[in-house]
């Protein structure tokens, strides 16, 4: 029997991806479906790739990105902040649960919260099974 | 076609366990965009990647460790630009629990950056940016002229613009400094000196900065230049014309407390030692003019602008004081013997108005000083809210001073916390002001009222022992804190750079990029960006100059990859202004500009465009979209 395991698009910051690298450094693991796009920047991150990657078979997609709280009046995290909340509600209203797009602070190091966290979320979009927005965009008359 | 190459780094065979580095090669290989796959042992060799014999035109995939360490060896050393890094080691070899797993996320990642890497552009030739290797140093005061000698010192040419006749600054304007008591003009003459001899600084006074265009290495400054009426090239500084003067005005230089001519020169050590006249008294008589016997004095003349051409700035501007006139229960202005620290500087000093004696404005000596700390910080209201941080040192300095002169006087100091933090200010100051026997009360007196016969009198709580009291002075001196001075914000605006929530200057960052401003190239110094004593405005003077000589020691300055906006396909709508945080996005007539000095490259702009106008590196849609494809693809 295949188990289906769910496939998880992680964009990655600058700096969260040194808190990703340093997860792997001290020894924390967690699956290994999730999949990680480095950027320089979570505000980089057009909607749109969001929903690509809905589109072309992933499962669920993390933001990882600074505190906006770490940084002073300059925090281009709080765009994506405003940005993942909006999609997320449209996401809603199409009938894609919202909890399939998050964001998640995570700092440079921050490699042990990564872990826990995005092993926390594997856990539960595998409750919400497979997510196939392919297939249902098909299946529209 | 292109070759596409990946590299995977068993990291020194460490790897081999963890990862099937054999299913990954015959997996990849089968992919039609790869041409060669090498399975390397430690990337991080440079012996190593050379016999690869990679070739600039390659693009190339590493899949090795973090991209943070083998990032340098592939830009800067091979200078290949079209290469993408995938962390197979951090990611996948140490973060999997198995190496079924670690195989297959590896092969996932790395089938993303082949779909993303055949779309990043040929190899760009880095722009590099030419440097002028000459400097400005904006203020004449210590952090300025420490500045400005360094890096003359290392032989760069410095144009340093003084808005006052003379370099030299507050501290040319105290007496003593603390912890040591060292005569101020004494320690700081000698390096004006230096600086006015110093064949690579050139001294503009009398002049301000009018704006700034360009960007780091080459910056277009326009200075005005406000007339002295006295040419400088012919003055020798002999002081006959302020002789025959008959109009006397306020010295600035002595806080207004001692009058000079209209002709005059600010003080004994003024550098560059000339005379100036101030058209507010002058009343052109022309008697000044008969007395020269060089013929430098021209009463036409008229401010000019001049334009610089340099590659770095350093603002050193400096600060102003409180008013103390916003807390009228102390009645500064008012109430005669009410004065300030700055005055209280002159005064005591030997070249002041009194001739270093403490007198009370009636002529009587004044035997019962008393302090007030935190006049205009530490309290939210008119002044700022945070500590000024030379206050308690410098009131226990001015105590001394008083016992120094009068071994009779009481001296008392109205403080809040008494913060001696410093080198020497806890031995040198605090304790000795304690065996002198210099009253200190904890409190922030409510008002100052005035006796019958003049003294003044100070009410008061403790707030040590709650209770409440009166205390009868001659001279009350407020301890002013450092507020932003009114110009600093229009010379930021003329820069560029950005103002903190108090007003002074922004730093790029508060931890680890304290003297760098927001844009490039633009450096700050001493009290413009936040309260300091002369210690550390001389410290972040040198500090500064590093940063500019290093600047400048480099053959060219690479940028980090910052947004452009490709004009074709702009239409103008102002989004990517409205989302960028740093204000490094303009309108400049019809067209949307990037200020190259200020982007940091975020992206903000590039995800915000609605007609994929905004570019930045190799992170568009266009790239990012093949690889997520890649990834998720079977």
């Amino acid at each position: 029997m295949v188990v289906w395991k769910p496939k998880i698009i992680a964009f990655t910051c600058w700096c969260s991806s040194s808190g990703v690298d340093q997860a792997g450094f001290e020894g924390f693991k967690y699956p290994a479906n999730v999949l990680t796009v480095r950027v320089p920047c979570s505000a980089i991150v057009n909607p749109s790739l969001v929903v690509k990657a809905l589109q072309e078979g992933a499962d669920a997609v993390l933001l990882t990105a600074c505190k906006p709280v770490e940084l002073r009046k300059i925090a281009p995290s709080r765009i994506t902040e405003a940005r993942v909340s909006l999609l997320r509600r449209l996401l809603n209203t199409v009938g894609v649960e919202e909890d399939r797009v998050r964001i998640l602070w995570i700092s440079s190091n921050e490699g042990g919260i990564f872990a826990s966290e995005v092993s926390r979320i594997v856990e539960e979009v595998e409750k919400l099974g497979p997510l196939n927005l392919r297939g249902k965009m098909i299946e529209q008359p | 076609m292109r070759r596409t190459t990946v590299l995977l780094c068993t990291c020194g065979s460490t790897l081999l366990d963890k990862i099937d580095f054999d299913k990954v090669r015959n997996e990849l290989s089968k992919k039609p965009l790869v041409s060669r796959v090498e399975v390397v042992d430690g990337l991080c060799k440079s012996s190593v990647v050379k016999n690869l014999s990679l070739k600039p035109s390659e693009r190339i995939i590493v899949a090795a460790c973090s991209s943070r360490f083998l990032e340098a060896v592939f830009k800067s050393l091979l200078s290949i630009s079209n290469v993408e890094f995938v962390n197979i080691r951090e990611q996948c070899a140490w973060a999997c629990e198995n190496k079924e797993d670690a195989s297959l996320k590896t092969i996932r990642l790395l089938s993303g950056s082949i779909n993303k890497v055949v779309r990043i552009g040929l190899p760009k030739s880095h722009e590099d940016l030419k440097i002028v290797r000459e400097a400005l140093v904006i203020g004449g005061g210590i952090a300025g002229v420490r500045c400005a000698l360094d890096i003359a010192d290392a032989g760069y040419r410095v144009y340093l613009v003084e808005k006052e006749p003379s370099l030299g600054g507050v501290m040319a304007q105290l007496d003593k400094t603390f912890p040591t008591l060292d005569c101020s003009i004494c320690i700081e003459g000698p390096l004006l000196s230096e600086t006015g001899r110093n064949k690579n600084i050139v001294i503009i006074p009398n002049s301000e900065v009018v704006s700034v265009r360009g960007m780091v290495g080459d910056f277009r400054v326009l200075v005005r230049v406000n007339p002295a009426y006295v040419d400088p090239e012919k003055c020798n500084g002999c002081g006959e014309c302020a002789n025959v003067c008959p109009v006397y005005q306020p010295n600035k230089y002595d806080v207004n407390l001692k009058p000079v001519k209209a002709i005059y020169c600010p003080f004994a050590q003024a550098v560059p030692l000339k005379y100036v006249i101030n058209k507010d008294y002058c009343i052109e008589c022309g008697l000044c003019m008969n007395a020269c016997t060089r013929a430098a004095i021209n009463l036409e003349d008229k401010p000019k602008m001049l334009e610089l051409n340099v590659g770095a700035i350093v603002v050193a501007v400096g600060s102003d004081l409180f008013d103390p006139r916003l807390k009228p229960e102390y009645h500064y202005g008012e109430y005669d013997n009410v004065i300030t620290n700055m005055e209280f500087e002159r005064i005591i000093c030997a070249s002041g108005p009194t001739g270093g004696v403490l007198l009370r404005r009636d002529g009587k000596p004044a035997k019962r000083v008393a302090f007030i700390q935190c006049v205009g910080s530490r309290e939210s209201g008119q002044g700022i809210e945070e500590c000024s941080y030379y206050c308690c040192a410098a009131s226990m300095k001015e105590a001394r001073l008083i016992l120094e002169h009068d071994r009779e006087a009481k001296v008392f100091i109205f403080y809040n916390e008494l913060r001696a933090f410093g080198k020497g200010w806890e031995d040198l100051l605090y304790r000795r002001c304690l065996e002198d026997g210099i009253v200190f009360i904890r409190s922030r007196p409510s008002e100052i009222k005035r006796s019958l016969n003049g003294n003044l009198i100070i009410v008061y709580e403790d707030t040590l022992t709650g209770k409440r009291g009166e205390l009868e002075v001659d001279i009350v001196v407020l301890a002013l804190g450092f507020k932003p001075s009114e110009k600093l914000a229009k010379l930021a605006a003329a820069l560029g750079i950005s103002v903190d929530d108090k007003g002074f200057i922004e730093e790029a960052h508060a931890k680890v990029k304290p003297l760098e401003t927001r844009v490039r190239g633009i450096y700050v110094a001493g009290t413009c960006h936040g309260p300091r004593d002369i210690v550390e405005s001389a410290v972040e003077g040198s500090a500064a100059a590093a940063l500019v000589i290093s600047l400048f020691r480099g053959e060219s300055i690479k940028l980090p990859e910052t947004a452009k906006i490709l004009e074709n396909k702009c239409t103008g709508c102002g989004r990517c202004i409205l989302m960028c945080q740093y204000g490094a996005i303009i309108r400049d007539g019809e067209k949307i500009r990037v200020l190259e000095s200020i982007c940091n490259g975020c992206g903000a702009c590039v995800s915000s465009c609605p007609q994929e106008a905004v570019v930045l590196g190799d992170w568009g849609i266009e790239q990012l979209a093949p690889q997520i494809s890649g990834m998720l693809g079977d």
